[in-house]
């Protein structure tokens, strides 16, 4: 499923996962992407998410442990927003 | 629902106008549809209201829609929007003639608004098919929500 996500999400500069969690679309997302900016308000989701980009051999992966509402950036600095929400999964 | 999907997505928008969200396959989609297109207006996003929302199945059971919104993502494109307007617009009377005025309009008020009103204009027209061209009605809801002066 991540992968077919990545097929959508393509070809940007920079792409962020507001809510990445162990970062299986993250990791996806990074390879068809120039960046992404992996976020989770979870500090152990994100030190998984870096184990886990480690293991795949990425390294285009920015990593914030924030509350996605708080997050800010410049105009233009994301060219797609990518979002998961934690309401359950398969 | 938590955090509410009416938060996420203006979140979401106010960060790219391109925005991908997985949701559980038992979202409302009405609902859906309506919080995207209020963020859109809300935050003035006039280049595009293309969504497309594909069904994720696994072992055979559906389990999540993957929304996609914005131009660069949906596949969905400026020219087309304008057309399916203009379409909407003729309602069927030949080709569209007003243009310019639509696409002066949209980078006005935005395309959500556009197509909310032409959407709007379509079932006000039907009972008075016969009186009025719906481009006149539109122009005239226009003038009652005092868009244009």
């Amino acid at each position: 499923m991540a992968e077919h996500i990545a097929s959508k999400i393509a070809g940007f500069e920079c792409v962020l996962d507001g809510f990445s969690g162990a970062g299986g679309d993250s990791i996806q997302l990074s390879l068809a992407n120039k960046q992404v900016i992996a976020n989770d308000i979870d500090p152990l989701k994100i030190q998984l998410l870096t184990n886990n980009a480690a293991v795949y051999g990425v390294d285009n992966i920015q990593t914030l442990s924030q509350d996605f509402f708080g997050l800010e950036f410049g105009r233009g600095q994301i060219g797609a927003v990518y979002m998961a929400p934690p309401w359950g999964g398969i | 629902m938590s955090p509410p999907l009416q938060e996420i997505v203006r979140k979401g928008l106010s960060i790219s106008e391109n925005m991908g969200l997985l949701l559980p396959a038992n979202m409302d989609v009405e609902l859906l549809a309506r919080d995207i297109s209020c963020a859109a207006e809300e935050l003035g996003l006039h280049s595009t209201c293309s969504l497309l929302i594909e069904k994720i199945f696994f072992q055979d059971r559906l389990k999540f829609l993957l929304v996609m919104f914005g131009s660069k993502l949906s596949g969905v494109n400026l020219g087309d929007e304008l057309d399916y307007i203009y379409s909407l617009l003729a309602a069927g009377r030949g080709p569209f003639g007003h243009k310019r005025v639509i696409k002066k309009l949209r980078e006005d008020v935005g395309m959500v608004k556009v197509l909310n009103l032409a959407l709007q204009c379509q079932r006000l027209c039907s009972p008075r098919k016969q009186q009025l061209p719906l481009y006149s009605i539109f122009i005239e809801t226009l003038l009652k929500e005092h868009l244009i002066s």
